[in-house]
């Protein structure tokens, strides 16, 4: 089998027996690739840090046959997120990019576009772009990219664009409706006020850096954190552990 | 070839035990088996007492025997200085270093959201709890050089400083033995963080 070569993230690593780890990347070329780095424990020479948390790596690897374990062969660190996880509250955020992206991504799959989010969101992020809306926009995105955002802009029932003083989305529908098709008031249902709409559309119409100047304010990011949580529980039928340690640390600061 | 049941299931189990491939398994195996019945006795007892009577430090939960353990009441020791580590192997190597004469805190673990472990899987309330009546002067973070251990020993900092503690975190970049060429740009960039004047 042929030396494969992608730019990649490093989404997840532990450790493996007494000398190596299995990785997890999302690459560039061929969506999840997950793999054995032997000896990566022990010498520290041949991979660094290059197999922390979200490291960016010129990754080369053996596909197996047999199995979608691949034999990663070198790490080649490009640019690296360390420091910036050195704090406590962005490294949680962080690892929910990370986590979110496992979840999403697919093995043997070219997701190239996220591979281009998760990079844009985090350069935006050593920019200066707070918390807050870098999770929205990664989140947001992440289910448009995948195909299952419900439109916020339109009505998912009656087709109308939704007013400007805010909709309602319907979990047994997967809809934003407009007010007169939506009760909006039932089990699981969540309000969708305009300024959530409109931090929406500030996401969904720019890149994650002209959130830097252009800060929605929380009035409209906490509707679509709600609305991003109850689409990800739908989609994967699991909780993500990031999300509740990102609460457990901001408790305490 | 097929052996003895018994053996077999000897060989099986030491199998399971970190480092011990199939031919090491075998070997150790064969050796219990040639050796007297009281050295039999002696390991398989040691195994269980093992079990039995190892349990955590109430004050610094280092794995000890006795409680508080041989640290927490060494006379000789340093109790103006606490180090948090991870776990509590990495004591035997703040040991070994014959650097720090001090007291140890073990957080079991660090803040790993991945993981799901956060700030309150960790022994941290109990480290507040000892700094209390002010006689600690000094906490060495001494957490793993890795996102997660420095997180934890961000997180750490800023909860301390505030009780108005020396609060410092070992300093980490190169390996000795290994060659600047070689180390990639974070290591590079920590062992200028951690330089001192000499
Ligand atoms: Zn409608
Ligand atoms: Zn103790």
């Amino acid at each position: 089998m042929p030396l494969k070569e992608s730019e990649a993230f490093v989404l997840r690593s532990h450790p493996i027996g007494e000398a190596d780890r299995l990785v997890t990347f999302l690459t560039r070329g061929a969506g999840k690739v997950r793999g054995v780095a032997k000896g990566a424990r022990r010498s520290r020479r041949r991979f660094g840090s290059n197999l922390e948390l979200l490291s960016r790596v010129r990754l080369s690897y053996f596909e197996r046959e047999g199995t979608d374990l691949a034999r990663i062969e070198g790490a080649e660190l490009l640019e690296s997120f360390f420091t910036l996880q050195e704090d406590p509250e962005r490294g949680a955020v962080l690892a929910c990019f990370a986590e979110v992206a496992d979840a999403f991504a697919r093995e043997q799959q070219e997701d190239e576009a996220f591979f281009r989010l998760l990079h844009a969101v985090l350069r935006a992020v050593r920019e200066g772009l707070a918390l807050d809306p870098a999770a929205r926009y990664f989140e947001i995105w992440t289910l448009k990219l995948h195909g299952v955002l419900p439109s916020l802009a339109t009505c998912g029932r009656c087709g109308a664009a939704l007013p400007a003083r805010g909709a309602g989305y319907d979990r047994r529908e997967g809809a934003a409706l407009c007010g007169r098709c939506g009760r909006g008031a039932g089990a699981g249902d969540l309000p969708l006020p305009g300024a959530a709409l409109a931090a929406a559309q500030a996401i969904l119409s720019q890149p994650p850096a002209a959130l830097i100047q252009a800060v929605p304010t929380a009035a409209g990011l906490a509707p679509l954190a709600a609305l991003a949580a109850t689409l990800f529980f739908d989609l994967t039928e699991r909780r993500f552990k990031s999300y509740d340690v990102l609460r457990a640390v901001r408790g305490r600061e | 070839m097929q052996l003895a049941a018994p053996l077999e299931r000897l060989i099986e189990r030491l199998r399971k035990l970190p480092g011990v491939g199939a031919k090491s398994a075998q070997r150790l195996a064969f050796h219990i088996l040639r050796g007297s019945k009281d050295e039999a006795q002696a390991l398989a007892a040691a195994i269980l007492d093992v079990k039995d009577t190892i349990r955590l430090c109430s004050v610094c939960f280092n794995i000890t025997d006795i409680d508080p353990c041989l640290v927490c009441t060494d006379e000789g020791r340093d109790r103006s200085g606490i180090c948090v580590i991870e776990e509590p192997h990495n004591l035997l190597a703040i040991e070994k270093s014959g650097q720090f004469h001090g007291l140890y805190h073990v957080l079991h673990g660090s803040l790993s959201p991945l993981r799901g472990i956060g700030p309150d899987d960790l022994k941290i309330g109990a480290l507040l709890e000892r700094l209390r009546d002010g006689s600690v002067k000094e906490v060495i973070l001494a957490t793993n050089p890795n996102v997660e251990g420095e997180a934890t020993a961000t997180y750490l900092s800023r909860l301390l400083k505030p009780l108005g503690l020396k609060v410092t975190r070992i300093a980490m970049g190169l390996p000795i033995g290994s060659e600047l060429e070689y180390a990639d740009e974070v290591t590079v960039g920590k062992a200028l963080e951690g330089r001192r004047e000499i």
